[in-house]
């Protein structure tokens, strides 16, 4: 049943809404009322979104077109299965996001932070924009207001090296944006509509098998380089000189999840698994992701910045969400759609862990951190439970995700992955678990760790939150706004689960 | 009155211009009045006929005199150029309102001041005649209006503006003889001066080397006026030292009126049937592609800021050509948005660089850094227009791109979208370098001609803040209801492909 209703528009209006105030307030009122706007707008955002779950578990969906956007499309907002669970991350963690933000940037006596909190209000806009639109010119106007308004968050410290990672974020995100803008308008002409519809509305054979390969390269590389799928992940590792709540909205909440929901939209809701098997695109995708997630595994294990290793643990987990599309089966995309909400809480608590030990002892090297157990006893153990999780071991909410992915491998008979898979989650134990051993090693070796104690209260409540939450989706997937049973509803195209 | 108001929209500001000198003798101040005052009635009897034209639904016909065509002088406004006159008149209002700031800073004040609003608004006038007239002799009449009011504001400009306003003379002298040839080889062969009779009679013409020449002499004619590659030649100069005030104008509605000129005969007086029409679109289509891909790669090379913005015009307009080419109703309805959402991007671009140059003499992009502190203001306004300028959504340059590009699609020329593409990266590169130095650069030590401190902490005059806000309020304003403008003009470019 189709329900309209302003609220998905609300949703996404109301932190823009706080964007412009807090551009306007700026320096003029204290930042605890600065950032009073930030945590308001969050707080009802996150209420609003989580409003409309119910009855969308029930197989509605919340519609709403404001007014039409350009000569016979309208601007369209639409909540389905998909759409809230990514907007159920999004709009969760922004809260989570902003305590700790507020933590970190005072902690670390940042400046420009006006701008900083006005770009991040912008950036969860466009996140919940992309997850609702109902359409492709919906969703491309609000996936490129997330690149402009990334923009200054990665170039947040004005200096050369903030400045090139830019212009390298810039390079990436806008070349594959007008590509996927010529790809939408071709999509429009040729098949009329630009709708989104489970299973999708290309129908294989309609063009040249090359045609429709090409088109999708051009629709998913939007996608493709926001999720850092190789060998377009070049921005990803270089965006890390941002501060660290940023790359925890970089690599957590809204930008590469939003090139993976991308992903998610255009092979399951444009092209539809038929279309994307017949041209031959999802096979590319599986191969483009298996190699990534090896390489990229094989990367962050030599690399001693904390940051710079979690960095490349994206990549290489985000691949398992563009595996688990390409594969094409159910089970799979279900497992995808569910990883980006176990490897958003996951992937959260770990930057903001590597962001805690940066701010309060200014360490950023793995190798400099050994015995730091002794002095952060709370953010290690949190760093150690996601580390886990994102291994996949039981118990954590990695586990239901690459599960399900697994299953949807073995019964399309593509064993190749399977093996993938498996080995990719020995290969982050790897990565991660040295960590953990140099944080709980006997050596102390830097001084700072005998002095002091643990990170500020409003970075440390965010890390336990998340890190609680990652081992409740573990064991219960259903807690909560039921995000196990949307992923399944989004996969199966609707309809409750009966 | 609302029936008289087609010639009422061109009376009131010509009266404005002839009494401004008179007035200024005995008070300059109440000359500038009257200017200002004449073009903000315009203005808004230009929203008023839009909206009689939205009403009636179809186009109002105007007989200078009393005189019927084809034999008299016939005003025709249809949704198109009620657009036009709308956006013309909005734009000379603002200007002039603009220009306050920087004449009041004039030493030789009474007579100065005198002139530039009188030119000012002669351009505004042969502007808005050339978008209402019926009659193609007549546009050319208020074309050297146009021109003659250029040479002035161009000429009073920076140090180099002579120079610039003779090069602009001799080409736009040039420019405007081939366009008076065009029409005459067309009259010649048709008998008509009126565009409409023009139509009808073309049907009947045999002799077609007379069209053809006639064609030819347009496409030079009109591609000088608006600065078409490769007739762009006198453009940069002249858009980087004409008079700051004005030159958001020449800037953003000097070259766009020709443009509009140009739907005029290649959709309303030519038709498909014609032959060597394709061959005249693919040629507009290479002078396009080549003038959108040249202006970028131009803009590229320079630093300072009108220079940028100057080039970057010369591919705006290859843009609107573009359209003209692709000549199906979504790659004209492109055209004619692009003529509108530019003709405010650089009206507003232009506003930012004369807002810099009155408060810190900013002429360099490099002198930008941390201005976007000092400037807050003028910084959104540059943001918001350059964003459109790249063409990301949701602002109106993206949309007129959005329909160029469906226009290119539905008739297969995949290679314009690439053309699209390629120039919107480009653009992005010398616009966000623009960013890079306003937000990022290192602060450079300049004179505050205009210290808040004193000015009730204001960073510019409200009569500079105000333009520079509309324009960056219309651009938001034309991307989110860029629908109903094509709605608008819509019925008028549907009515081409029925004739």
């Amino acid at each position: 049943m189709i329900i309209e209703s302003l609220r998905p528009l609300a949703a996404v209006a109301v932190s823009l809404l706080a964007a412009v105030l807090i551009m306007i307030c700026g320096n003029r009122v204290k930042p605890d009322v600065r950032e009073g706007i930030t945590l308001g707008a969050a707080v009802i955002k996150a209420l609003l979104v989580f409003s409309m779950v119910p009855a969308v578990l029930a197989g509605n969906e919340y519609y709403c077109s404001p007014w039409e956007i350009v000569d016979g499309i309208s601007l369209a907002f639409r909540t389905d299965a998909a759409g809230m669970v990514f907007a159920c991350v999004a709009s969760g963690l922004w809260i989570v996001t902003s305590i700790y933000s507020i933590g970190y940037m005072r902690g670390h006596h940042e400046k420009n932070q006006t701008g900083y909190f006005a770009a991040f209000a912008v950036c969860l806009s466009s996140a919940i924009g992309i997850a609702f639109a109902a359409n492709l010119i919906t969703f491309f106007i609000f996936y490129e207001m997330l690149t402009i308004a990334t923009y200054p968050l990665v170039s947040h410290y004005r200096n050369d090296s903030a400045k090139a990672s830019g212009r390298k974020y810039l390079a990436y995100t806008l070349i594959s944006g007008q590509l996927f803008f010529a790809a939408i308008v071709t999509v429009y002409v040729k098949y009329g509509t630009l709708d989104f519809r489970a299973g999708g509305f290309i129908e294989a054979g309609s063009m040249g098998q090359t045609a429709m390969l090409l088109l999708f390269i051009l629709m998913l590389g939007g996608g493709a380089v926001k999720s850092g799928l190789m060998p377009l992940h070049g921005w990803l590792p270089s965006a890390m000189v941002a501060p660290t709540p940023v790359s925890a909205l970089l690599h957590a909440v809204a930008v590469v999840k939003a090139g993976a929901f991308c992903v998610l939209r255009i092979v399951w809701f444009v092209f539809g698994a038929e279309s994307a098997a017949w041209c031959g695109g999802g096979r590319l995708l599986t191969w483009l992701a298996a190699a990534t997630i090896i390489l990229s595994s094989l990367i962050a294990m030599r690399k001693d910045n904390l940051k710079a290793r979690l960095a490349y643990s994206t990549i290489g987990q985000l691949s398992y969400i563009i595996l688990g599309i390409g594969i094409l089966a159910p089970y799979s995309v279900t497992g995808a759609a569910f990883h980006i909400v176990a490897h958003a809480f996951l992937k959260i608590t770990l930057f903001m862990c590597a962001g805690a030990i940066y701010v309060t002892t200014g360490l950023s090297e793995i190798s400099t951190m050994g015995g730091l157990f002794k002095r952060m006893p709370v953010t290690c153990v949190c760093f150690t439970a996601a580390s886990l999780g994102i291994a996949g071991l039981p118990l954590l909410a990695g586990f239901v995700s690459k599960m399900n992915i697994i299953r949807g491998a073995f019964m399309e008979n593509k064993l190749f992955f399977v093996a993938v898979l498996v080995a990719a989650a020995l290969f982050a134990l790897s990565y991660l678990i040295p960590v953990v051993r140099i944080f709980f090693g006997k050596e102390i070796s830097s001084p700072v760790i005998n002095e002091g104690g643990e990170a500020s209260p409003a970075m440390l409540v965010p890390i336990v939150i998340t890190a609680v939450v990652s081992f409740i989706l573990g064991v219960m997937p259903n807690a909560g706004p039921q995000l196990y049973n949307l992923a399944v509803m989004a996969a199966q195209g609707g309809g409750p689960i009966g | 009155m609302i029936n008289h108001l087609p010639v009422l929209i061109i009376i009131v500001p010509l009266m404005g211009a002839i009494l401004c000198p008179l007035i200024s003798y005995y008070s300059p101040e109440w000359g500038k009045k009257t200017v200002i005052g004449a073009l903000f009635a315009s203005f808004v009897m230009s929203v008023m006929q839009l909206v009689n034209v939205a009403e009636r639904g179809e186009p109002v016909h105007y007989w200078m005199g009393g005189w019927n065509p084809p034999y008299g002088i016939e005003f025709v406004i249809d949704g198109v150029n009620a657009v036009m006159i709308a956006m013309v008149a909005a734009i000379g209002a603002m200007t002039a309102l603009f220009s306050s700031p920087f004449e009041e800073a004039n030493p030789k004040h009474r007579f100065r001041s005198a002139g530039y609003y009188s030119i000012l608004c002669f351009l505004a006038i042969g502007l808005l005649g050339m978008s209402s007239t019926g009659d193609a002799f007549n546009l050319y009449v208020f074309m050297e209006i146009v021109s003659l009011a250029g040479y002035g504001l161009i000429a009073i400009g920076e140090e180099k503006a002579p120079v610039a306003a003779f090069r602009y003379l001799l080409t736009g002298t040039i420019g405007a003889c081939m366009y008076l040839m065009g029409v005459g080889f067309l009259y010649s062969a048709t008998g008509t001066l009126n565009m409409a009779d023009m139509a009808v009679r073309l049907q009947d013409v045999e002799n077609m080397t007379v069209i053809i020449i006639a064609m030819a002499c347009l496409v030079v004619g009109l591609g000088v006026k608006m600065a078409l590659f490769p007739l762009h030649g006198w453009q940069p100069a002249a858009h980087s030292y004409a008079h700051h005030a004005a030159d958001p104008m020449i800037a953003g509605i000097m070259i766009k009126i020709p443009a509009y000129a140009m739907f005029r005969f290649f959709f309303c007086i030519f038709d498909e049937s014609l032959p060597m029409m394709g061959a005249v679109h693919k040629i507009v289509g290479v002078m396009a592609v080549c003038g959108i891909l040249f202006g970028s790669l131009k803009a590229l090379r320079y630093h300072k800021y009108n220079k940028i913005l100057a080039y970057s015009s010369i591919g705006q307009v290859g843009y609107i050509a573009l359209g003209f080419a692709i000549g199906n109703f979504y790659g004209i309805a492109g055209a004619v948005l692009h003529i509108v959402s530019h003709a405010f991007m650089k009206t507003g671009l232009f506003y930012t660089s004369a807002a810099l140059k009155y408060k810190y003499h900013i002429e360099y992009t490099d002198d930008l850094g941390q201005v976007y502190r000092k400037m807050p203001v003028t910084s959104l306004t540059l943001v918001t227009l350059a964003l459109s300028m790249v063409g990301l959504p949701p602002f109106a340059g993206f949309f007129s791109k959005w329909y160029l590009a469906l226009g290119a699609i539905q008739n297969g020329q995949y290679f314009y979208v690439a053309v699209l593409v390629a120039s919107s990266l480009l653009g992005a590169i010398y616009f966000f370098r623009i960013f890079e130095k306003l937000f990022m650069g290192e602060e450079t030590e300049m004179e505050d001609r205009y210290p808040a401190a004193e000015h009730g902490g204001k960073e510019l005059p409200l009569r500079i803040m105000i333009p520079l806000l509309m324009a960056a309020a219309m651009i938001i304003a034309l991307g989110l209801g860029n629908s109903l403008v094509v709605d608008f003009i819509e019925k008028t470019v549907l009515e081409v492909f029925l004739a």
